[in-house]
């Protein structure tokens, strides 16, 4: 069944449990919860670049720890290659072969990498624990193979430096070589990018491109920042209070955006093209994005939404196809 | 018509004595901001723009200090200034909203009476109960409930938060807000939010606004002039329309290479290779030089001239000079 989806997600939760004083949870009677990740629905294909964008809070972080496992859902299932891979605890994770498969690169290069370690050390740990090595000569030949494919040319003389003798980007490369040096299929990378400066942000993000076309690695790239999402992804999910509200290719989700969200996420982002900038028309929501404590009924975004009808405080919306495997959430959308 | 210059930098240059050395971050500046303009000045992290912000607002953290150079904020040379009497010209002449600066509100201290505070310190109210009403007036300014004078931070969302920080910059009717990164860190539809609250109280006001980014899109959407600075100097300004359609500088032309946009046909980016220089030890010549592409033997060795266009129109670049003065 597996086919040409390599990761599929279904009806994927995760609650967090708000701690609340003894007696209010009496008084409440019920137990509350940030609904950070509220029943998402998807597939990413083999050799893809998966965006998931969306605003603070939205729960886009969460969604990429659930599917690299470092946290386990609530309820819903993820499949890996055809394979259930939700139920297995992430101490197993190494046993059933899955930590050499998946991986993650992180956001902050100033805090996720040791500050005492040497840049040698860094890549040769995931190496050692995983037992793929088998000498020392294998072990020193892969990290500075790796190091070559990031550009930290030549590889010698940035293998042993520590962290805080690089610069803010060769770092950032050292994050995404850790992420690479087990030669994953499967990579979540988390706004790999958002530290750094906008002249260097396209040299990290054509790495992922190369790691694609070089070992088929299929990505899921997780943004803020739809401009970036635009330069390296294929399909984009737009995801507002836990729940998916458009999905569909990258270019037609952002040039002919349907849901409300969407349009307003597009028409706020600032374009570098002054005389165009001056005419284009904002599409505003009301107020700002709520916590996903008790989120809104009905459609998440009715509260906010300047053509909200009535239905959309009451039900929640159908997920409708609006053109080629682009489909948004909205009941203005939907035959009623 | 000649307009109204608010803010006037000449060759300006601040240094840091550091032990390891003296870093270069504001190295010979010249900046101008005339009335009800909003000039925006660009950079990566490290080129020294927010060193030149610091040094406006006289606020230079030691051991940086301000070299030589001259300030000027409305005829008066801010440089020769005693502390006391800078202490009086901030906030009522030129006031900062820092990056970040929401977080830096009093938590146990209701919104209103922060700025009050703000207010009787500068003698402009004698008792706190005058101030009341012209703060309701600055929460209007801003486009925020006049009702939320009395709010503590945590009450209000991020957005608010940073209105409040705007309704303080404009307590004293300052001549010149600067803005340092003002959005970063923010959503996009809150950052776009906030960008129309600063463009609404200029137009109602005619407060100049220097802002300092490193966002080169936010720039192309709100500013009228642009600066763009490279390891402490200025090496191209001029009006957004030509800095963005026909950047001179190869740096400028880097910037605008290296950034992605939602429109227009998909485009190979092209980062600029390397990074910026330790400004310690800054490269001979044009400090750009290891960087560019187009460089000449020349630009490794003496620093480039600079070629006016125009008023408040130039770039620093040995591309531009004479065949004759290149040597």
């Amino acid at each position: 069944m597996s086919g040409n989806i390599l990761v599929k997600a279904v009806h994927l939760k995760k609650y967090y449990p708000v701690r609340t004083s003894f007696l209010e949870s009496i008084l409440r009677g019920e137990r509350i919860f940030v609904k950070a990740v509220d029943d998402v629905s998807f597939e990413i294909k083999r050799k893809e670049i998966f965006v998931i964008a969306g605003e603070t809070g939205s729960g886009k972080t969460t969604t990429g720890k659930l599917l690299v496992g470092l946290e386990e859902p609530t309820s819903g299932e993820i499949y890996y290659n055809g394979e259930k891979i939700s139920g297995i605890p992430i101490k197993k994770w190494k046993k059933h072969g899955l930590r050499k498969k998946i991986q993650m690169i992180f956001q902050d290069p100033y805090e996720s990498l040791n500050p005492r370690q040497y840049v040698f050390d860094i890549l040769a740990e995931p190496l050692i624990v995983n037992k793929v090595v088998s000498s020392r000569e294998e072990l020193y030949d892969r990290i500075m193979r790796k190091l070559e494919e990031v550009k930290l040319i030549p590889p010698e003389e940035f293998a042993f430096r520590y962290p805080h003798e690089l610069s803010g980007g060769q770092r950032q490369r050292v994050v995404v070589a850790r992420g690479m040096i087990l030669e994953p299929e499967f990579v979540v990378a988390d706004e790999p990018v958002s530290m750094l400066d906008a002249s260097i942000r396209a040299n990290v993000l054509d790495l992922l491109e190369e790691f694609r076309s070089k070992y088929g690695v299929t990505f899921l790239y997780i943004t803020h920042d739809l401009a970036t999402a635009r330069y390296v992804g294929d399909r984009i999910a737009i995801m507002y209070l836990g729940k998916f509200v458009e999905t569909g290719p990258v270019d037609e989700v952002i040039q002919n955006p349907q849901h409300p969200y969407t349009k307003a996420l597009v028409s706020a982002i600032p374009v570098p093209d002054p005389e165009y900038a001056r005419k284009k028309k904002r599409f505003e929501l009301y107020g700002e994005i709520p916590t996903p404590i008790n989120p809104p009924k009905g459609c998440r975004l009715h509260p906010r939404c300047p053509l909200a009808m009535d239905i959309c405080s009451r039900e929640e919306p159908p997920m409708v196809k609006v053109g080629p495997d682009h489909y948004a959430s909205c009941w203005l959308l939907a035959k009623r | 018509m000649p307009r109204k210059e608010v803010l006037r930098i000449e060759k300006l240059k601040t240094h840091y004595y550091t032990l390891g050395g003296i870093v270069k971050a504001v190295d010979g500046v010249d900046l101008r901001v005339y009335k009800g303009e909003l000039v925006a000045l660009v950079g990566e992290s490290g080129c020294g723009k927010s060193t030149l912000a610091f040094s406006i607002m006289g606020m230079v953290p030691p051991p940086g200090r301000i070299v030589s150079g001259k300030i000027y904020l409305s005829d008066i040379n801010l440089v020769e200034l005693s502390d006391e009497e800078l202490r009086k010209i901030r906030w009522s002449k030129v006031s900062m909203v820092f990056q970040g600066a929401m977080n830096s509100l009093n938590p146990v201290m209701k919104v209103g009476d922060q700025i009050i505070e703000a207010m009787l310190y500068h003698d402009v109210i004698s008792r706190p109960e005058e101030g009341r009403s012209t703060v309701k007036h600055l929460f209007e300014l801003v486009g925020l409930d006049p009702n939320r004078i009395d709010s503590y931070p945590h009450e209000l969302s991020g957005g608010m938060k940073q209105r409040v920080v705007i309704a303080m910059a404009m307590a004293l009717n300052p001549d010149l807000i600067i803005a340092d990164e003002p959005t970063t860190a923010l959503d996009v539809t809150t950052q776009a939010k906030i960008m129309e609250v600063l463009k609404d109280v200029q137009k109602k006001t005619g407060v100049s606004i220097l802002l300092i980014t490193h966002d080169l899109p936010l720039v192309a959407e709100v500013s009228d002039r642009v600066y763009i600075m490279y390891a402490g100097k200025i090496v191209e300004t001029g009006d957004v329309f030509t800095i963005f359609k026909s950047p001179r500088h190869p740096y400028t032309q880097g910037l605008i290479g290296a950034v992605p946009s939602i429109r227009g046909p998909k485009k190979k980016l092209v980062a600029l290779p390397g990074e910026p220089p330790d400004l310690r030890f800054p490269p001979p010549g044009c400090r750009f030089h290891p960087r560019c592409s187009k460089a000449m033997d020349i630009c490794g060795k003496k620093e480039p001239p600079r070629i006016e266009f125009g008023p408040d129109d130039f770039v620093s670049c040995w591309l531009f000079a004479k065949e004759g003065e290149r040597k």
